[in-house]
């Protein structure tokens, strides 16, 4: 196998360890309970209240959160747990290394939140099939965006789940739904912008309307954008950084 | 062409000297590094095999700078000290992903080495279930995957029971002998004087010494060497030694009801000290009970060695 194709694959197992995915799961699964208590309460819930479950509280809640799970997991535990010298002292470069797992953390964000927000359909019981490819196309964008920033935050701080919720909670969620120009500063902006392109509802933990919304185009690349400047970043630190056996015990 | 260059090779962490301005040249074989806990061994296999960046100094490793050079561990294989390993995943995964990562390695050669390290029926089973051996074994394997020039080993004994010493041993012995260079640290002098000849020694981050052990045992020849004599007549031995020009010092103990008496010399011919011996007991008739050298093996040039550094 390619070891870049391997070293993917590594990542994407290693989200989904221990007792992460039991949370994650959970995680996962709450938009489609939700969308299921909705349609218990109301009989008339169809496309307003599949858009709200979907993109006020999967696309605006739930896939940062899983991002933050899964991204700052990603190098750190393989730095904590010292397993990071078995692929640090293999032929791979250290930007390979980075890379690989950025990819396949966010892989891993996308196909779990992709398939948990899918099940908000039939948990909903309303189908719409441009409604499921927007919701594949935007979770992927917010996992990509979402994932490579918090496998930085992960690699660079000491209490990364901490300062990732306070930068959701106090930065993405009420800057990106301002009017203030930092707006286009959070991801929540750039994501927000293709839901509301498609003439939905978007949201995050404070949901408003966006103001000046971004082209779709242009949004999905500023965020593949904000990914590669992660990535790069992050390589620039990783080639420099020494693996000491202190960390690994 | 030498395995390892080092030219006046520092590695410091803020105040902290880990390894001191050591220069070393080591040709093609087995080599044992050892020294104390702390010595800098698990620093200057960092350097050697890319993990760490020297401070100041010139490196070489298969004639190559180590430091971010992917290629260059195509043709190294290394095996850390740490313990750690994916938990949840097989050790066939973790051999299948080490062949995976090099270009020469394959999953038939992982699967081939999981069976010559002796874990073909637990391959399958997670790590988090493996014992230490188990353990040091993958790891073995999965720096084997490709069948690297040089195998670097990060005390490879560490934690294993006497059956587990011995097999990594016999794996040691024979990968030496398909002609593949090693180099090896452990603090216990046992494991290395039973592979190799050959050892440098590290202490406090610097080399004190390096070659065959029997040429470092000369070195101690020139310095007084202890002899301990248990017997029935101390006192009686003790000045018959006392007569001769190599012997430097002599102590006695006197018999108890519990012990016999104790004689420690310390002499500078160690070699012309045992001859006389012999005849001088079979000449008095001495009931010798006993008679030991602590200098006689590794450990005695080691302790010498790390003393004298330390001071």
């Amino acid at each position: 196998m390619n070891a870049n194709l391997a070293l993917t694959r590594h990542a994407l197992r290693e989200a989904f360890t221990g007792r992460r995915r039991i949370g994650l799961a959970l995680l996962a699964l709450a938009p489609a309970l939700l969308g299921l208590g909705l349609r218990r309460w109301s009989e008339a819930a169809a496309e307003a209240e599949t858009t709200f479950v979907l993109f006020v509280v999967g696309v605006g809640l739930v896939v940062p959160l899983m991002a933050l799970f899964i991204g700052v997991a990603t190098l750190r535990e393989e730095l904590m747990q010292g397993t990071i010298v078995h692929l640090a002292t293999r032929p791979v470069s250290r930007g390979q290394l980075l890379a690989t797992r950025m990819t396949g953390a966010a892989l891993a964000t996308w196909l779990l939140a992709g398939i948990g927000l899918t099940l908000v359909f039939p948990a909903i019981g309303h189908l719409d099939a441009e409604l499921v490819g927007l919701t594949w196309l935007v979770t992927g964008m917010a996992s990509l965006a979402y994932t490579s920033l918090f496998a930085l935050l992960g690699a660079f701080v000491e209490r990364p789940i901490l300062l990732g919720l306070g930068y959701l909670v106090g930065w993405e969620s009420i800057v990106a739904g301002s009017g203030l120009v930092f707006r286009k500063a959070t991801v929540a902006y750039w994501v927000r912008s293709i839901v509301d392109q498609q003439g939905f509802v978007s949201g995050g933990l404070f949901a408003g309307e966006i103001v000046d919304p971004a082209t779709t185009t242009t949004a999905v690349v500023v965020l593949v954008a904000i990914a590669v400047v992660a990535g790069l970043l992050g390589t620039l630190w990783f080639r420099r950084r020494e693996i000491t056996g202190s960390e690994g015990g | 062409m030498s395995v390892l260059e080092l030219e006046d090779v520092s590695k410091w962490y803020g105040d902290v000297v880990a390894l001191n301005d050591v220069s070393l040249d080591l040709e093609a074989g087995l080599t044992g590094l050892v020294g104390p806990n702390g010595a800098g061994k698990t620093t200057l296999l960092g350097l050697l095999t890319g993990q760490l960046e020297p401070s100041t100094g010139r490196l070489r490793v298969l004639g190559e700078d180590p430091w971010g050079n992917a290629q260059l561990r195509e043709r190294i294989g290394f095996v850390p000290e740490t313990l750690s390993l994916w938990e949840e995943r097989t050790g066939r995964d973790h051999a299948h992903l080490a062949a995976d990562l090099t270009e020469t390695g394959t999953r038939s050669a992982a699967d081939d080495w999981l069976a010559r390290v002796g874990l073909a029926e637990a391959a399958d089973r997670p790590a988090g279930g493996y014992s230490r051996g188990m353990r040091q074994r993958l790891k073995l394997a999965m720096a084997l995957v490709h069948e690297p020039e040089l195998l670097v080993l990060d005390e490879p004994f560490g934690g294993l029971d006497p059956v587990g010493r011995r097999e990594m041993m016999e794996l040691l012995t024979d990968i030496d002998e398909a002609g593949r260079s090693i180099l090896f640290s452990s603090h216990v002098l046992h494991e290395i004087e039973t592979l190799t000849r050959e050892i440098v020694v590290l202490v406090g981050g610097r080399i004190v010494a390096q070659g065959d052990i029997h040429r470092i045992r000369d070195i101690m020849d020139e310095h007084p060497h202890k002899i301990t004599i248990r017997l029935g007549q101390p006192r009686e031995l003790a000045t018959s030694l006392i007569a001769h020009d190599d012997v430097v010092r002599v102590r006695v103990s006197e018999p108890t009801d519990d012990d016999p008496g104790e004689v420690l010399a310390e002499t500078r011919a160690p070699d012309v000290f045992y001859d006389r011996l012999r005849d001088t007991i079979l000449e008095e008739g001495y009931d010798i009970q006993e008679l030991l050298s602590p200098d006689d093996n590794l450990q005695a040039v080691f302790n010498y060695l790390t003393k004298g550094a330390s001071e």
